[in-house]
C-alpha cells in the first residue's frame, strides 16, 4: 500500500527522531562532566538548553507537518523470572509539543538565572541541578514504560528537595524542602498502587499494553490511584501546603520547577493515562470536585497573601486545579494545551517578581513595594502581559486554553456546583492579579529610597522579552497548527460564550471598586473570611500541627518506649531473665546443704513411688 | 487397699513427715524416728503372723533392739547437743552443712 | 571454590607473620585480590542449577551475590577500621584482622554449603567472631549487654532447627539442597516442624517482634562490627529463609500469615521510632529493621518475584547500611558523639562528605532507578498480589522512611553549624575511597540488575 518512497521518509523520519532524542540526552549530559571555570560551566549550560530546544523543534515540526509519532522500545533492562523492563521512548503529540515549551521556557530561566545568580559562589552547581532536574522531567514527559515514569517523577521530586533548600542555612528552607518530599511521597502511593494492579492484571508496564489490557474491566482503583498520585505532584486539595512554602527557594527554581514543569507533572500523567480515567464514572467525578475544590480554595487565598512569591504559587496552584477540572470535563488536549500556555505566563510572572525582590534589595512583601511601573518598565510590562494572558483576556496566549475550558465547562451536564466554583475562581483570578498591579506597579513608592533598581542587564532583558513574545503568539499558534482532537460545541448563547470575559470583568470591577474605597478605615463585621484566607483556610495550623505531634508521639511513646523498651523487653529477655532468676532462687533454696532438704525429697518422692505403685496395682 | 497396708502406709508416711518437716527440737525427730520404728515392727510382726511363720522369723525382735540401741544413742545426742550448744535446736547443728 | 577458600585462609598467617609496618596494606590489597576473584561467580546466570559444585560447596545464583557481597566488603572493613586500631597494641590488631578474616570465611562457607548441617554449623559459627568483636572492641558500657542479647536471641532461636534438620534428616535420609526436589514430599507437615525451621532466620533477619538484639549490637559494635553484621549477617537470615522453604513446603500458606502481617507492621513501627531518634546508628539499626521486614515479607510469600525482590533489596540494603555506617563513624571519629543534634550543619564544612550523605540517603528512602527501589518496587507488587490490603502498610512504610531519611540528612548536614564546633580534621582520602566503594557497585547494578535478581531465565 505505501510506496518506496514513503517507507524510506519513514525511516528517515524515525530515525531523524531518535537522533534527536539521543542528542537531546547528550547535550544536556554533557556539561555535567566537563570541568571549566567558574560562571563559564552556567553559560555552557544555558547555551545547551539553547541548542536542544532548537533540535526538539524537530520532531515538534514534523509532528505538526506529517502527523507522525513514534515509540522507541530500546534496551531490555533487566527481567525478573518472565516479566520483562525495557526502556522506552514515546514521542507522541504529548511529549512532542511539550518537549520545546519546556526547553523554551528552561532557557529563559536559566538565562535569567546568570544574572539572578551571579553574585553566587556556587552557580554552577545551581544550574547542574537544574540540568538534572530537566533531564528527569524529559524523563518523565517521554516514558513509554511506569518504571520509567517513576524514575522521572521520583527525580524531580529530590530534585525539587535540593533545589528548594538551596540556601540550607535557612531552617524555613530546609523544612520547606522535607515538606515537598513528604506530600510528594504520600502522592506516590497512587502510583504504587497503580504499578502494583497494572503488574497483577496486566502483565506489563508499557503504556501501550495497559490500554490493550484494560478495555472491560473496572478501572476505578487504578484511577483514583493515579488521581492521588497527582494530587500529591500537583498540589491539589489536601496535599496543597507544599507549594506556597516552596517558595522558599530561589526564584528561577520558583519559575522552572514550580510554575511550569515540575507540578504539571501530575496532570501530565493524568492526561497520559486519560484512557483509563475516562472509563470510570467515580474517577472523573473525582477530578472535577478536586480540582474545582482547589482552584476555589486556593485563589481565595491568594486574594490575602502579602508576599508576591506566595500570591504567584498560589496562582499557580489555581491553575492546576482548573487543569484538572479540564480532565474531568474529558478534554485532555485542552488541559495540556493549558500547560502549555500556563507555562510561558507564569514562568515570566515569577521572572519579574524576582528583578522587583532583587531590585527592591530581598524586598518580598508587596506592602512595601509600589510605583515600579516607572522605574523598571520593562518588567512592568511583562508583568501586565502576564497577569493579562493568566486572566484569559482575549487573544494573547492564556485566552485560547481558558476561554476553550470554560466554553466546555458551561455547555457540559456535569456538576452545577463545581462548574460554579470554577467561575467564582477565574474570577478571583483577576482580582488578585490586580492586587499584584495594583500594590507593585501603582501608587507611590514604599521602599528605601537608595534601593539597587536595575534592569539593564542583557541576560535578564533578553529573557523577558523571549517569554513574552511567547506569552503572546503560542496560544494563537497551537491552536491554528494543530486541530484539536474532539469537536468543541459550537453553538451557545452570547452569554455562555462570553461567560469567561464577564466574570473576568467582573472580577476586575470588583477589584477596582476595593481599591477606591476607604475599606481601611471600615471596621469589618466579621474577621473571620479576611482570617480564612489569610491562614490558608487554618490548613497548615491545623495538620502540620496535628500530624507531626500525633506521628512523633506515636513514635515516642508508643513504638519507642511502649512497645520496643518495654514490652517487647518484657516479654523476651526480661521474661526469660525473670523466669530462670525465680527457678535458680527456688532451687537454690533446695541446694542449701540442709538435711530437711534432702529428707524431704526422699520423703516426696518414696510417697510418689508407693503412691503410684499401690494405684497401678 | 486392704485397711492394713493403709494404717502401716499411713503410720510409715506421717512419721517420716514428722522427721522431715521437723519443728525446732532434737526430741521430735527422734520421737518421730520411734513412731517410725514402730511401723515397720508392726509390719513385719503383722506379716510374720499372716504367713504363720513367727517361729522362724527374728526380724521384728531384732528390729526392735535395733530401734532401742538408735533411741538411746539419740537421746545422747541430744544430751550432747544441749551440752555444746546450750539448747537443742536442729538449726544450730551448721556442720552438717557444706 | 578452593580458590577463595584457600587464599582467605592463608590471610591468617600473612596478619600473623608479617612485619608491622605491613601489616594493614597488605591485607587490604589481598583482600581486594580475593573479591575481584569472586566476581568470576557471576557467570551464565541464565541457568537456574548449580555451579562451581564442589563436593559439598556450590555457588547458584541466590548464593553468588551475597558471596560477592561479603568477599567485597572485607577490605572495606579493613580499610574502615585502620584509623581507630591506630591506638591498639601490635598483637590486637592482628588479632582483629584474624576476627575479620575468620568471618569471611565462615560466611562464604555458609553461603556456599549445600548441606543443610553445613549451613547450621557455619550460621552458629559466625556468632562468635561477631561477639568478641562487640564485647572487645565496643566503646561504650553496653557493649557487654548487647554482645548477651545477640548471643542468646540467636542461640535460643536456632535450637530448634538443629532439632528440625536432624528429624528431617531420620525421616528422609538426606539434608542436601541439590536434591531438595527429590525428597521434600517425605518431610511430615506439621506446624511446629516449620515454625522450628524458619524462626532461626526470623530472628536473624531480624521480624519485628525480635528484634531487640539488633538496635544494641549494631550501636555498640566498632565500625567494621557494624558492617558487616548490616551488610552479610542479617541477609544470612534471608538466605536460609530461601533455601529452607523449597523444602517445608505446602504447610507454608497457612503459616506465613501472622509473620507477614508482623514484618509489614514493623516497617511502620521501626520507621515511627526512627523519627524521633536521636543516636545517629541507633536510626540507622533501626531502619536495617524495616527493610528487612519488607524482605522478609518478600521471602515468605514464596513467589518468585518474592524471591527475587528479596535478594535485590537484601544485596542494595548491604551495601546502603554499611555506607551509612561508614558515613557515621566518620562523624563519630572526630566528635566521638553518636547524637545527630551535636554534629548538625556539616554540610558547610565537609561539602564532599555532604555529597556522598546525601547519595545514601536517596539510597535509603529508594530512589528509582537504585536497586533500592527496585527491589522495594518488586517487594510491593508482589504483597499486592498476595492481599491488596498490603500497600497500605508498604506505601505507609515508604512515606516514614522518606520522612526519617530526609531528617537525619537535613540535621546532620543542613542548617546552621553549631557554635561548639570549632575545630575538625579534614576528610581524608581513606574515608572517601571508603565511600566511593560502596557506591560503584550500587551505581554499576543500576546497569545489569539480571546479577542479583535470582532464577532470572
Amino acid at each position: 500500500m505505501m510506496g518506496q518512497s514513503e517507507h524510506i521518509a519513514e525511516i528517515i523520519i524515525s530515525s531523524l527522531m531518535s537522533m534527536t532524542l539521543m542528542l537531546l540526552m547528550g547535550i544536556l549530559g554533557f556539561p555535567i562532566i566537563i570541568n571549566n571555570t567558574k560562571y563559564n560551566k552556567a553559560i555552557f549550560t544555558m547555551k545547551a538548553v539553547k541548542l536542544a530546544f532548537f533540535w526538539s523543534l524537530l520532531p515538534a515540526g514534523l509532528l505538526i507537518i506529517t502527523g507522525t509519532d513514534f515509540t522507541i522500545n530500546t534496551w531490555e533492562w533487566f527481567h525478573i523470572s518472565t516479566f520483562t523492563i525495557y526502556t522506552s521512548v514515546k514521542i507522541d503529540y504529548y511529549a512532542a509539543v511539550f518537549l520545546p515549551v519546556a526547553l523554551y521556557v528552561t532557557w529563559s530561566i536559566l538565562q535569567f538565572a546568570l544574572w539572578y545568580m551571579e553574585k553566587d559562589h556556587n552557580i554552577d552547581q545551581f544550574f547542574k541541578y537544574l540540568l538534572i532536574f530537566l533531564i528527569s522531567m524529559i524523563i518523565l514527559v517521554t516514558a513509554n514504560n511506569l518504571f520509567q515514569l517513576f524514575i522521572g517523577w521520583e527525580g524531580v521530586g529530590i530534585m525539587s528537595f535540593l533545589l528548594i533548600s538551596w540556601w540550607f542555612g535557612r531552617p524555613d528552607a530546609n523544612s520547606a524542602a522535607l515538606q515537598a518530599v513528604l506530600y510528594n511521597r504520600t502522592g506516590d502511593l497512587g502510583l504504587f498502587v497503580m504499578m502494583a494492579w497494572t503488574m497483577t492484571s496486566t502483565n506489563s508496564w508499557e503504556l501501550d499494553d495497559i490500554f490493550l489490557h484494560s478495555q472491560n474491566q473496572n478501572m476505578t482503583m487504578p484511577a483514583l490511584a493515579l488521581i492521588l498520585a497527582a494530587a500529591g505532584k500537583s498540589a491539589q486539595f489536601g496535599l496543597h501546603p507544599w507549594l506556597p512554602s516552596a517558595m522558599e527557594g530561589p526564584t528561577p527554581v520558583s519559575a522552572l520547577l514550580h510554575s511550569s514543569t515540575m507540578v504539571v507533572a501530575g496532570i501530565f500523567l493524568l492526561i497520559r493515562f486519560y484512557p483509563i480515567i475516562e472509563q470510570s464514572k467515580t474517577a472523573m467525578t473525582t477530578c472535577l470536585w478536586l480540582g474545582s475544590l482547589t482552584t476555589l480554595f486556593t485563589a481565595a487565598c491568594a486574594l490575602t497573601q502579602n508576599d508576591i512569591k506566595k500570591i504567584i504559587a498560589f496562582s499557580t496552584s489555581s491553575q492546576l486545579g482548573f487543569m484538572m477540572v479540564t480532565i474531568g470535563l474529558g478534554q485532555p488536549r485542552l488541559a495540556f494545551l493549558h500547560i502549555c500556555t500556563h507555562a510561558f505566563f507564569k514562568a515570566m510572572l515569577f521572572m519579574c517578581s524576582g528583578v522587583i525582590i532583587h531590585s527592591l534589595k530581598n524586598e518580598q512583601d508587596i506592602r512595601k513595594m509600589g510605583g515600579m511601573y516607572f522605574l523598571t518598565p520593562l518588567t512592568a510590562s511583562c508583568i501586565t502581559l502576564g497577569s493579562l494572558a493568566l486572566t484569559g483576556t482575549p487573544f494573547l496566549s492564556g485566552f485560547y486554553s481558558k476561554d476553550a475550558i470554560i466554553e466546555t465547562l458551561n455547555s457540559s451536564h456535569l456538576n452545577a456546583c463545581a462548574l460554579s466554583m470554577t467561575l467564582i475562581a477565574t474570577s478571583f483570578t483577576a482580582v488578585y492579579s490586580l492586587r499584584i498591579l495594583y500594590y507593585v506597579l501603582g501608587g507611590q513608592p514604599r521602599f528605601n529610597s537608595l534601593s539597587p533598581i536595575n534592569e539593564n542587564d542583557p541576560n535578564l532583558n533578553t529573557s523577558l522579552m523571549r517569554l513574552a513574545v511567547g506569552s503572546l503568539i503560542f496560544g494563537q499558534l497551537i491552536t491554528m497548527s494543530l486541530p484539536p482532537k474532539t469537536t468543541s460545541v459550537l453553538t451557545m448563547t452570547l452569554t455562555m460564550k462570553m461567560t469567561a470575559i464577564l466574570v473576568t470583568l467582573t472580577g476586575l470591577t470588583t477589584a477596582l471598586l476595593l481599591t477606591q474605597s476607604d475599606s481601611l478605615h471600615k471596621k469589618l463585621w466579621s474577621h473571620l473570611p479576611l482570617h480564612f484566607t489569610t491562614l490558608l483556610g487554618f490548613f497548615p495550623l491545623t495538620i502540620h500541627r496535628l500530624l507531626p505531634k500525633l506521628t512523633l508521639q506515636m513514635g515516642h511513646l508508643i513504638s519507642s518506649q511502649l512497645i520496643d523498651q518495654t514490652w517487647f523487653k518484657l516479654l523476651g529477655p526480661k521474661a526469660i531473665l525473670k523466669s530462670s532468676m525465680s527457678l535458680s532462687k527456688y532451687i537454690n533454696t533446695i541446694q542449701l546443704g540442709l538435711i530437711k532438704l534432702h529428707l524431704m525429697s526422699f520423703t516426696i518422692a518414696l510417697l510418689t513411688t508407693a503412691f503410684i505403685y499401690t494405684i497401678m496395682t | 487397699m486392704p485397711s492394713t497396708q493403709f494404717v502401716f502406709f499411713t503410720m510409715f508416711f506421717l512419721s517420716l513427715g514428722g522427721i522431715t518437716f521437723y519443728r525446732n527440737h532434737i526430741l521430735s525427730v527422734l520421737l518421730c524416728l520411734e513412731g517410725l520404728m514402730l511401723s515397720l515392727f508392726l509390719l513385719l510382726a503383722i506379716w510374720s503372723l499372716e504367713t504363720n511363720t513367727t517361729l522362724f522369723m527374728a526380724t521384728p525382735m531384732l528390729l526392735l533392739a535395733f530401734s532401742a540401741c538408735e533411741a538411746g544413742l539419740g537421746l545422747a545426742l541430744l544430751i550432747a547437743t544441749t551440752r555444746t550448744h546450750g539448747a537443742a535446736n536442729l538449726n544450730s547443728l551448721t556442720t552438717l552443712r557444706w | 571454590m578452593m580458590k577463595i577458600l584457600t587464599p582467605t585462609l592463608m590471610l591468617i598467617p600473612l596478619t600473623w607473620l608479617s612485619s608491622f609496618s605491613h601489616l594493614w596494606r597488605p591485607t587490604l590489597s589481598y583482600s581486594f585480590i580475593i573479591s575481584t576473584l569472586s566476581l568470576t561467580w557471576i557467570k551464565n546466570m541464565s541457568e537456574t542449577g548449580w555451579t562451581s559444585l564442589g563436593l559439598y560447596m556450590a555457588t547458584d545464583t541466590l548464593s553468588t551475590p551475597l558471596i560477592i557481597l561479603t568477599c567485597w566488603l572485607l577490605p572495606l572493613m579493613i580499610l574502615a577500621s585502620q584509623d581507630h586500631m591506630k591506638t591498639e597494641s601490635q598483637t590486637r590488631q592482628r588479632l582483629y584482622i584474624t576476627l575479620l578474616i575468620f568471618l569471611q570465611l565462615f560466611l562464604i562457607s555458609a553461603f556456599s554449603s549445600t548441606e543443610l548441617i553445613m549451613f547450621y554449623i557455619m550460621f552458629e559459627a559466625t556468632l562468635i567472631p561477631t561477639l568478641m568483636i562487640i564485647t572487645r572492641w565496643g566503646n561504650q558500657l553496653e557493649r557487654l549487654s548487647a554482645g548477651t542479647y545477640l548471643l542468646f536471641y540467636t542461640l535460643i532461636s536456632s535450637l530448634p532447627l538443629l532439632v528440625a534438620l536432624l528429624m528431617i534428616q531420620t525421616n528422609t535420609g538426606s539434608l542436601s539442597l541439590t536434591s531438595a526436589q527429590f525428597y521434600f514430599s517425605l518431610i511430615p507437615q506439621h506446624n511446629f516442624l516449620w515454625l522450628a525451621c524458619f524462626l532461626a532466620f526470623l530472628v536473624k533477619m531480624p521480624l519485628y517482634g525480635l528484634h531487640l538484639w539488633l538496635p544494641k549490637a549494631h550501636v555498640e559494635a566498632p565500625i567494621a562490627g557494624s558492617m558487616i553484621l548490616a551488610a552479610v549477617l542479617l541477609k544470612l537470615g534471608g538466605y536460609g529463609m530461601t533455601r529452607i522453604s523449597t523444602i517445608v513446603d505446602p504447610i507454608s500458606k497457612n503459616m506465613t500469615y501472622p509473620f507477614i502481617t508482623l514484618a509489614l507492621w514493623g516497617v511502620i513501627m521501626t520507621g515511627l521510632v526512627c523519627l524521633q531518634q536521636m543516636d545517629l546508628k541507633s536510626l540507622i539499626a533501626y531502619s536495617s529493621v524495616g527493610h528487612m521486614g519488607l524482605v522478609v515479607g518478600g521471602v515468605l510469600t514464596q513467589t518468585s518475584w518474592g524471591y527475587s525482590g528479596a535478594l535485590i533489596l537484601m544485596i542494595a540494603h548491604g551495601l546502603t547500611s554499611s555506607a551509612l555506617f561508614c558515613l557515621a563513624n566518620i562523624n563519630y571519629e572526630r566528635t566521638h558523639s553518636r547524637i545527630m543534634y551535636l554534629t548538625r550543619g556539616l554540610q558547610i564544612i565537609f561539602p564532599l562528605m555532604a555529597i556522598w550523605w546525601l547519595s545514601f540517603t536517596l539510597a535509603n528512602l529508594a530512589l528509582p532507578p537504585l536497586p533500592n527501589m527496585m527491589g522495594e518496587l518488586t517487594i510491593i507488587v508482589c504483597m499486592f498480589n498476595w492481599s491488596w490490603w498490603t500497600i497500605i502498610f508498604t506505601g505507609l512504610g515508604t512515606l516514614i522512611t522518606a520522612a526519617y531519611s530526609l531528617h537525619m540528612f537535613t540535621t546532620t548536614q543542613r542548617g546552621a553549624l553549631p557554635p561548639h564546633i570549632t575545630s575538625l580534621t579534614p576528610m581524608n582520602i581513606k574515608e572517601h575511597l571508603l565511600i566511593i566503594l560502596h557506591l560503584l557497585p550500587l551505581l554499576l547494578l543500576i546497569l545489569k540488575p539480571e546479577i542479583i535478581t535470582c532464577w532470572s531465565s
